[in-house]
């Protein structure tokens, strides 16, 4: 199998475009693995990342900006999702430590962090970070990252990669 | 008290709170827009729940064996914590029955859900028994 796009979406994101992207990567999932497990594991870190950036924008007012989803199909034991969106120029210190934290963990300490994060008491609409650890977690890689800056914002450019095993 | 039943939608799963009947399911799936609201919901049943129990110790010696069965097919990372969190609620309704035990039901292979199984019954201290459902 050679590598080819499997899905593309650039445009706002909300809950409902969401839920309707989860629908479309659903099925194109479906093309290149036929385990249930292993297409779980691909639209869960889909949707998590996806969450992770709708909950950003509503919490810092970004509903109009723009987020570029890719998926690719690097080989027949890899799916690269590549994610940009925009970050706040106040965010940019504790964003970037936060995910150069989570990657220099391992799975046992990876695992005890999340426990660690679930006991703390968090807000109403914060899910304190919870999401990037279950990304880490669930795709087995380290989170690969960019930021390219803008006039007051940062961009940000996200990669993940699932390996599949039962493609 | 009155019965709590929800529906199942597909972000949200069917919840069962029946006293009368003593079932107490959670099933589906949890990916809704804002887990906090939903499970608040939730939390405030249990909450009445408890006083409910504390009043009917009183006029009935026998007190209550209660289980709770989660069978979640795909929970989002912001449902987990509420997860969590729920079982730490259930866990206060200890001191007001016989015995509280959760089973945790997950999909054949969905070793996922198994994990999240074993890790939450070492987070909370309430008897887990973890199945597959083949």
């Amino acid at each position: 199998m050679s590598s080819f796009l499997l899905f593309s979406y650039k445009g706002p994101v909300n809950f409902q475009i969401k839920k309707e992207l989860k629908h479309t990567v659903k099925k194109r999932i479906e093309i290149i693995t036929k385990s249930s497990l292993e297409q779980k594991r691909i639209h869960y870190v889909f949707d998590e990342m996806v969450s992770n950036v709708y909950e950003y924008y509503k919490e810092n007012d970004f509903y109009k900006e723009t987020t570029s989803i890719k998926m690719y199909v690097k080989s027949q034991n890899s799916l690269e999702i590549v994610m940009s969106s925009t970050l706040g120029k106040t965010d940019k210190k504790s964003f970037k430590g936060y995910i150069d934290f989570i990657n220099s963990l391992n799975e046992v300490e990876l695992r005890k962090f999340h426990r660690k994060k679930l006991n703390e008491n968090m807000g109403l609409s914060d899910n304190g970070g919870i999401g990037l650890i279950s990304i880490r977690r669930k795709s087995g890689n380290p989170i690969d990252y960019m930021l390219k800056k803008e006039q007051t914002k940062y961009v940000i450019f996200l990669k993940t990669i699932i390996n599949l095993k039962n493609g | 008290m009155d019965k709590l039943i929800l529906t199942a939608t597909d972000v949200t799963p069917q919840i069962t709170f029946d006293h009368l009947e003593g079932k107490f399911d959670i099933i589906g799936e949890s990916c809704m827009e804002n887990a906090s609201k939903f499970y608040s919901t939730l939390f405030s049943w249990i909450e009445e729940y408890k006083t409910h129990l504390y009043f009917i110790n009183d006029y009935n010696k026998n007190k209550k064996k209660i289980v709770f069965t989660f069978h979640l097919s795909y929970v989002s990372s912001s449902s987990l914590k509420c997860t969590y969190d729920l079982l730490q609620k259930i866990e206060e309704l200890k001191p007001f029955c016989e015995s509280i035990n959760i089973k945790w039901l997950y999909d054949k292979d969905d070793l996922d859900m198994e994990d999240n199984g074993n890790e939450f019954s070492t987070m909370v201290d309430i008897p887990f028994s973890i199945l597959e459902v083949v």
